[in-house]
C-alpha cells in the first residue's frame, strides 16, 4: 500500500508501476504529486482555466495509462509528464487559433524568485535552482524568446512576430538564451 | 541557407537550440533531423539542448488547480480507457473465451473464486490431456483431470496488492493459469517463470483487457515442480507482480 504518496518519498517510478497495475490509492498520489506543475504549465499557454484543467486532466490520464510502459532510462518521470502537458496544450492553443497572453515580465520575475511546492525531491529543487537563477540573469529579451518557444511552444517566426523583430533575430535569442542555460546548468554538474 | 544545403555542422547548429524546444517545423526541421541522425557531434549537442529543454518545464508557473481534480482525473480514468486489443499469441489461450462465467471472476473472492480457478485448472489439465475442442468434457469430468494436483498463489504487485493468481496444474504438458484482474489496461504482458535453477524463462505472452483483466493457460515445457515462481512482466522488462509457488 501506498499511503499519500504525494507527501512522501515514494519513487515516481513506484507510483508509476503501482498505477499501471490499476492501484487508485497511488494514482491519486501521483496526480497529488504533480498537479500544481502540469494544471500551471497547462494554464501558463492556455491562459484559459477551463481549457487548462481539461489538459491537465488529459495528460494525467495519458501518464495513468501509459504508466506501465514509462521507460525511466528516457529521463525523469517529472519531464516525461510535463512534456505531454506542454504538448497538449500547444495543441489545444493551435486548435482554437487564439492567442494567449505571452510571458511578460511580472511572470518570468516570479519564476526567477525559486517559488515550489514542497512534494518536490531535493534533487529536482537544486537542478531547477539553478536554472532560475540563470533564467533571472538573462537579458529580458533572451528570457522571453526562450519562454515563449520553451513553454509557449511558439515557432521562431511566432517569437519574431510576437516581439516585433526580424526572424533572424528572433533565432538568435532563442539559441542564445538557450546556450547560456545550457553553461549554467553544464557548470552545476562538474 | 534558402539556396543552399544545409549540411554543414555550422549551420545545422544554428537550429539545434530550436529543434531542442521542440518549435522546428517544415523542411528546415526535416533537413536538421536528417543531419543530426548522421553526425555524432551534432546529436551530442542536442542531447544537451534537450537536457536544458526538459529543465525549462520543471521552472513554468505552478497553480494550484480546482478543487477536486484528483478525484476528476481518477474518475475519468475509471470510465473511460479506451481499449487497447492485441493479438493472442498460439501458446497462451484465454480462458475466458471458454468458460463465459470466468468472465464474472473479477468480483469474485473468496471460496468462490477458488472453486472457479480450480475448475479452470481442471479445464485446462482436461484441455492438455485431450487436446483442443473439449470445452464440453468439463461436465462429463474424466477423472485424470480431477485428480490434477494444483499449486496456487496469489498474484503480488510491486505496492503489495493482490491483482490475480497464479495456478500450476499437473498434465502432460504441465500447465500454467495466470489470472489478472486489475493489471494495466490493455497491456501487453509477459509471464515469466523462474526455475529452481535460477533460470528465467518467458513462457507466455498476452494483452490485458482494457479493464486490465485476463485469464490464460500456458503450457509448461518444464516439470511442476521445477517452478519456483511466476511473474507479471511488460514489455520494457518492468515486473509488474510476482507468485511465489
Ligand atoms: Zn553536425
Amino acid at each position: 500500500m501506498i499511503p499519500d504518496a504525494s507527501q512522501d518519498a515514494t519513487p515516481d517510478e513506484a507510483l508509476l508501476a503501482a498505477m499501471a497495475l490499476g492501484d487508485e490509492t497511488a494514482g491519486l498520489a501521483f496526480v497529488r504529486r504533480y498537479q500544481r506543475r502540469v494544471y500551471g504549465l497547462a494554464l501558463s499557454v492556455l491562459n484559459d482555466a477551463t481549457a487548462a484543467e481539461d489538459v491537465a486532466q488529459e495528460a494525467f490520464l495519458r501518464a495513468w495509462k501509459h504508466a506501465s510502459v514509462f521507460d525511466h532510462r528516457r529521463g525523469a518521470v517529472a519531464t516525461w509528464l510535463l512534456t505531454i502537458t506542454r504538448n497538449l496544450a500547444i495543441d489545444a492553443v493551435r486548435a482554437r487559433r487564439s492567442v494567449p497572453v505571452g510571458p511578460d515580465d511580472l511572470v518570468w520575475m516570479r519564476l526567477a524568485s525559486g517559488e515550489r511546492s514542497v512534494e518536490e525531491s531535493v534533487v529536482v529543487a537544486d537542478s531547477t535552482d539553478r536554472l532560475h537563477v540563470a533564467l533571472a540573469e538573462l537579458p529580458a529579451e533572451q528570457r522571453r524568446a526562450v519562454a515563449l518557444a520553451g513553454i509557449y511552444g511558439r515557432t521562431a517566426a511566432e517569437v519574431a512576430a510576437h516581439e516585433q523583430i526580424p526572424l533572424g533575430t528572433a533565432k538568435t535569442r532563442i539559441r542564445a538564451g538557450i546556450t547560456k542555460l545550457r553553461a549554467a546548468l553544464a557548470m552545476e554538474a562538474s | 541557407m534558402t539556396n543552399h544545403e544545409m549540411d554543414t555542422c555550422a549551420e545545422v547548429s544554428a537550429e539545434l537550440a530550436e529543434l531542442a524546444l521542440g518549435v522546428l517545423t517544415g523542411r528546415e526541421r526535416s533537413i536538421v533531423v536528417e543531419h543530426v541522425e548522421n553526425c555524432d557531434d551534432c546529436r551530442a549537442e542536442l542531447e544537451h539542448l534537450t537536457g536544458v529543454a526538459d529543465a525549462l518545464l520543471m521552472v513554468a508557473p505552478q497553480a494550484e488547480p480546482p478543487l477536486g481534480f484528483e478525484l476528476r482525473v481518477a474518475e475519468r480514468v475509471r470510465t473511460g480507457l479506451p481499449t487497447v486489443t492485441g493479438r493472442q499469441p498460439s501458446e497462451a489461450t484465454p480462458i475466458r473465451r471458454r468458460i463465459g462465467a470466468a468472465s464474472r471472476w473479477r468480483k469474485a473472492s473468496g471460496p468462490q473464486r477458488r472453486n472457479t480457478l480450480l475448475a479452470a485448472a481442471a479445464l485446462v489439465v482436461a484441455l492438455a490431456l485431450g487436446g483442443v475442442g473439449l470445452v464440453n468434457s468439463l461436465g462429463s469430468g474424466g477423472t485424470r483431470p480431477l485428480q490434477a494436483s494444483v499449486i496456487s498463489a496469489q498474484l503480488t504487485s510491486a505496492s503489495g496488492g493482490n491483482i490475480g493468481e497464479v495456478l500450476l496444474a499437473s498434465g502432460s504438458p504441465p500447465m500454467l493459469v495466470m489470472e489478472v484482474n486489475g493489471g494495466p489496461w490493455g497491456q501487453r504482458v509477459d509471464c515469466q517463470v523462474q526455475l529452481a535453477n535460477g533460470h528465467v524463462m518467458t513462457v507466455g505472452s498476452f494483452s490485458l483487457s482494457g479493464s486490465g483483466e485476463g485469464t490464460w493457460a500456458i503450457p509448461l515445457k518444464v516439470g511442476l515442480h521445477e517452478v519456483q515462481s511466476a511473474r507479471l512482466v511488460t514489455s520494457n522488462g518492468t515486473v509488474l507482480a510476482k507468485a511465489a509457488l
